[in-house]
């Protein structure tokens, strides 16, 4: 037998009642967030995340009367390490996972700020460290361009040299540099989230302006009369 | 004790009201930790494995369900009856867990099973056993001081072990478990209002040696002043809160949940929830628990045994309780407590444990082993 509680009913009610109005007032707080003052939360939040990046287009061949290639651009993969740890142990664990995907990768502790790991990896490794890359924010694939042209002395002269400028190739002497302009295009402009460690979150790529490529120049002497003019 | 059919009570009389909120419940409570599993999904689209947290969430859903099914089946007066044993079974576990637990996200209170990946949060498991003692005692003592201290004290005893894991979210719900029990024996407001009075000189104490605890406070007050540090947590929770908008971004959508918010699986669900269902889609699960909430209250009024009437909303009460201080938290109206949305976060102790208590709870509401009131 238990002895009986006045008022049972009222003060549950009363308990029902605060638990009532809390809940009103965390649905009042949830609006404030969700709808009443979102713009000025997205905003704050966009600050944070979104990023906007130019990217370039493929840089164009350089041609010969005839139609033949004496210039082009070809795109390489590099993996690459920032911040590498100075952890010598810590080092070979995270080479250790990352050669299961690389073979051929080297890391070393190094004060260097950035650490090339292994130059040109393929496609089809890249695929397959998306998820090391996604848990080491340290690790990251860089993408690197080189022009290349046919391999005769007096062509490379009259073509002439690029470097390379905020990851953009920039003719700098001889054909390349007069005609820069058409063989460059235009940038384009996108728009991605990144996540806390500065990843890039998947599917959150937006294009905001088509890049123009770079035009194709087409020389008005053929590549044998080239190599003429130089043996001359 | 006698056992008999009769005791089985639920099943014994269909057209009982008792009846038709218990099986409401139970199917509540089913839909709640389905939209749970839903929800963890959610906040793990963007993860390595997306499917691992939710897969062991339905399991751990379906074993709770079966759980409470077998627990609301014993007669209620076993568990009344064999209190101090019960109690004192949950409670060594409390202990035990300061020696040989698993620190966890800088708390050590889980028991490591090792196997399956496994932990086991004992303070999750002894909350009904913490409500019985509170019950047993406030029924011993007639309404006065000598009742509130010495409830005070026993929730003193359980609370203290938790609070040196340390987890001071879950040793809120015990005191809040203690105001419950004690202002439905027939407290007085006055007496309530001496917990403050203590509790405050404590928490600033604690506040003033503790400069984590102090720089989360003021994380809270003014997020803007240290928005990568003590203020992250807080900003995360309003940004991915205006992400969800009305109507949300769509499941599997919570990119905010997934890549900027702490624990977006468990101690932030709600608000990775809100991101991807706006504010219309979480409307369901607060009318849920408050439906739920509403029958436990129906449920203590029909009890005809205080001592069932004060667990019922006890237990109850807890539940409501911890789901308000977590939405609350997830709206940024309190600060940061690591508490979990019951029955929905992802957690397999939390889960079990709370449909257990459940299951005792629906065992308390059953008619057929209950004594009347002393009416002297």
């Amino acid at each position: 037998m238990t002895q009986k509680v006045d008022n049972f009913k009222t003060r549950a009610s009363i308990l029902l009642i605060i638990l009532a109005i809390w809940t009103f007032v965390t649905i009042c707080a949830s609006f404030y967030f969700s709808v009443a003052a979102r713009e000025k939360y997205l905003a704050m939040g966009n600050k944070i995340a979104v990023r906007y990046g130019e990217y370039y287009p493929g840089r164009g061949r350089i041609l010969d009367k005839n139609g033949v290639v004496l210039a082009w651009t070809e795109k390489y993969f590099d993996l690459c390490m920032l911040s590498t740890p100075q952890d010598d142990q810590l080092c070979k664990i995270i080479l250790a996972q990352i050669q299961k995907v690389v073979p051929d990768a080297t890391l070393e502790p190094s004060k260097d700020a950035i650490v090339l790991m292994k130059r040109n990896i393929s496609p089809h490794q890249i695929v397959k460290l998306e998820e090391l890359l996604a848990t080491l924010p340290e690790l990251k694939v860089i993408p690197r361009e080189e022009r290349k042209i046919v391999d005769y002395q007096e062509v490379k002269s009259l073509i002439g040299n690029i470097t390379i400028y905020n990851g953009q190739c920039r003719g700098i002497s001889g054909i390349e540099s007069k005609f820069n302009y058409s063989l460059s295009g235009k940038s384009g402009l996108y728009e991605v989230m990144l996540d806390r460690h500065k990843n890039w979150i998947p599917g959150t790529w937006k294009l905001k302006r088509k890049a123009v490529p770079g035009k194709d120049i087409q020389l008005d002497i053929a590549l044998s009369e080239i190599r003429q003019k130089g043996a001359k | 004790m006698k056992f008999d059919r009769e005791m089985f009570s639920f099943e014994s009389n269909n057209n009982s009201p008792e009846l038709t909120m218990a099986m409401t419940m139970q199917i509540l409570l089913f839909v709640l930790g389905l939209w749970g599993c839903m929800a963890i999904y959610n906040s793990q689209t963007l993860g390595p494995s997306p499917l691992y947290f939710v897969g062991k969430q339905l399991l751990w859903l379906v074993s709770g369900m079966a759980i409470l099914f077998i627990v609301q089946r014993i007669p209620f007066s076993i568990f009344r009856e064999n209190a101090d044993l019960l109690c004192l079974l949950a409670y060594i576990p409390l202990l035990a867990v300061l020696v040989f637990g698993t620190r966890v996200n800088g708390m050590k209170g889980w028991f490591s099973l090792g196997f399956a990946n496994i932990n086991l949060q004992p303070s999750e498991f002894s909350k009904p056993f913490f409500i019985l003692s509170l019950c047993h005692f406030g029924f011993k003592y007639k309404p006065g001081m000598k009742r509130f201290l010495t409830m005070g004290l026993v929730t003193l005893i359980w609370v203290l072990p938790i609070m040196l894991q340390p987890d001071f979210g879950t040793a809120m719900i015990y005191v809040a478990g203690f105001i419950t029990v004690y202002w439905l024996t027939g407290g007085t407001i006055w007496h309530i209002l001496l917990i403050p009075t203590v509790a405050i000189p404590g928490i600033t104490w604690f506040l003033l040696n503790n400069s984590y605890a102090l720089k989360r406070i003021s994380g809270f007050l003014n997020p803007a002043l240290d928005p990568l540090d003590s203020g992250w947590h807080i900003r995360q929770f309003q940004f991915t809160l205006a992400r969800g908008g009305w109507m949300g971004t769509k499941l599997g959508k919570a990119i905010w949940a997934n890549s900027y918010l702490p624990l977006a699986h468990s101690d932030s669900v709600f608000a990775s929830m809100t991101e991807s269902l706006g504010f219309i889609g979480t409307m369901p699960v607060i009318l849920l628990i408050a439906t739920i909430t509403y029958i436990v209250y129906r449920l203590a009024l029909l009890a005809k045994n205080s001592y069932r009437k004060v667990f019922i909303f006890g237990m109850g009460g807890l539940f409501a309780f911890q789901a308000l201080v977590h939405i609350s938290v997830n709206v940024t109206l309190i600060p940061p407590t690591g508490l979990t949305l019951p029955i929905l976060s992802y957690g397999g102790s939390s889960l079990v444990a709370t449909l257990f208590g459940f299951g005792i709870l629906l065992s308390a509401a059953s008619i057929h082993d209950q004594q009347p009131d002393n009416q002297n």
